[in-house]
């Protein structure tokens, strides 16, 4: 008496093989998931901004920044604050705000300074408040 | 049929498939030209990106007339030119309903307009590939041949094209990246999970024709190795690829970056494993 195989053995190898690397693929999505809820670390928002680069664009000052978080929760409404004193002596103060700065992300933007050439050294930026979402 | 009457009946053969063509390309295509986001992309993002997207959507395209299709094809030249025909139609369809929405203006340079048609163009012309499917008649109009013979590679590019299909709607959205701010690693787990459990209801209960069909004899655990699992990962692809394009993975750490993969893998799984039923 002849016994019938089951159907799967039947099927092409190649579906095995696609499903063998798919299930490694998921397996080790869900392990680095596991491996960071456990052992990663769970820290707010910790921010910091720096200025990237200077450039003067006719008469004005354009000044790049990146707003930095380095915690483990994303930061929301961030609020960016550059101060400038010229030769002249007179403060400019300018204000930029990030919808959102991910964990262990980053955002870039610029601040304008019109009619005035500014250098890195006399500018200032700071992150003066965020929202928790 | 006369001798007279035969070019009218091709006249009127090529305007049906023309209006079915602009018919798909206007139900896939409405929900993105009428979003917000993929106005703004198409002048903000960057243009290596809006290359890429094209020249992945030819390949995509003739393949997707080889398998669907809006007429019958026999030959890859026959595909390729049908590709053009629904980029071509794309074109017509998203030009005239973002110059109506006065989403594109006389006034605006040249570069935002080519911006913004070219974004809103691909999935429109997928939308005109599927046409045929959507709008498919009774069995007596047109029949399908070549499904009953469909490999286990068509069934994987058909799972794609599904979750492109819903994919496209949601990748532009911010909320994407929002969802995957505010959850936990557990809650992503639990995402993962429910959508392969959802891929896997969606296998069984509508079975897949072809090569790999799914017979009574089978273990649960055969086609959720050789067709669930492969589709979900086909959908995180899909995934990456969108996020990436529309530029939602910039900046965001190794973590962030599979988080959100795994939030917009969600519809796109849904996608995937309904592609029998959207497509």
């Amino acid at each position: 008496m002849v016994q019938q195989k089951p159907e799967e053995n039947r099927r092409p190898s190649i579906e095995w093989v696609f499903g063998a690397i798919s299930a490694v693929i998921v397996a080790g999505v869900i392990a680095f998931l596991i491996f960071e809820a456990t052992f990663g670390d769970d820290q707010g928002p910790a921010l910091a901004a720096q200025i990237s680069k200077v450039e003067q664009v006719g008469l004005d000052t354009l000044v790049h920044v990146a707003i930095v978080n380095r915690g483990d929760k994303v930061a929301s409404a961030v609020n960016v604050l550059a101060v400038a004193s010229g030769a002249d002596e007179k403060l400019q103060a300018k204000t930029i705000q990030f919808d959102y700065v991910a964990a262990k992300g980053s955002r870039r933007g610029v601040f304008i300074f019109n009619g005035t050439k500014l250098t890195r050294n006399e500018i200032k930026v700071e992150v003066s408040g965020f929202v928790e979402p | 049929v006369t001798e007279e009457s035969r070019p009218s009946t091709e006249t009127s053969k090529a305007l049906r498939d023309f209006a079915r063509a602009a018919g798909g390309a206007l139900i896939f295509s409405l929900p993105m030209l009428m979003t917000m986001e993929l106005w703004q992309l198409g002048f903000y993002l960057d243009r290596l990106r809006l290359f890429v997207l094209v020249i992945t959507a030819l390949p995509l395209l003739v393949l997707l007339s080889r398998y669907i299709g809006f007429e019958d094809t026999r030959s890859w030249q026959d595909d390729v030119f049908d590709a053009l025909i629904a980029l071509g139609v794309a074109l017509l369809v998203c030009l005239s309903l973002l110059i109506l929405f006065g989403v594109l203006r006389y006034d605006m340079p040249i570069d935002e307009i080519v911006g913004k048609v070219t974004l809103q163009m691909v999935p429109a012309a997928i939308g005109a590939l599927l046409a045929k499917s959507q709008f498919r008649e009774t069995d007596s109009d047109e029949d399908t041949p070549g499904r009953e013979d469909e490999l286990y590679g068509g069934e994987l590019f058909l799972m794609g094209v599904g979750a492109l299909f819903l994919g496209l709607n949601i990748a532009p959205t911010e909320e994407t990246v929002l969802i995957s701010f505010q959850i936990s690693e557990w809650q992503v787990i639990g995402l993962i999970v429910l959508s392969l459990g959802v891929m896997h209801a969606f296998v069984f209960a509508v079975g897949f024709v072809g090569g790999s069909k799914i017979s009574a004899e089978e273990r649960w655990w055969s086609p959720f190795i050789r067709l669930t699992l492969p589709g979900y990962v086909i959908a995180m692809t899909v995934s990456l690829y969108l996020l990436w394009i529309f530029a939602r993975l910039d900046d965001l750490s190794l973590e962030g970056i599979v988080t959100a993969i795994v939030v917009l893998s969600f519809p796109s799984a849904v996608g995937a494993a309904a592609a029998r039923l959207v497509l």
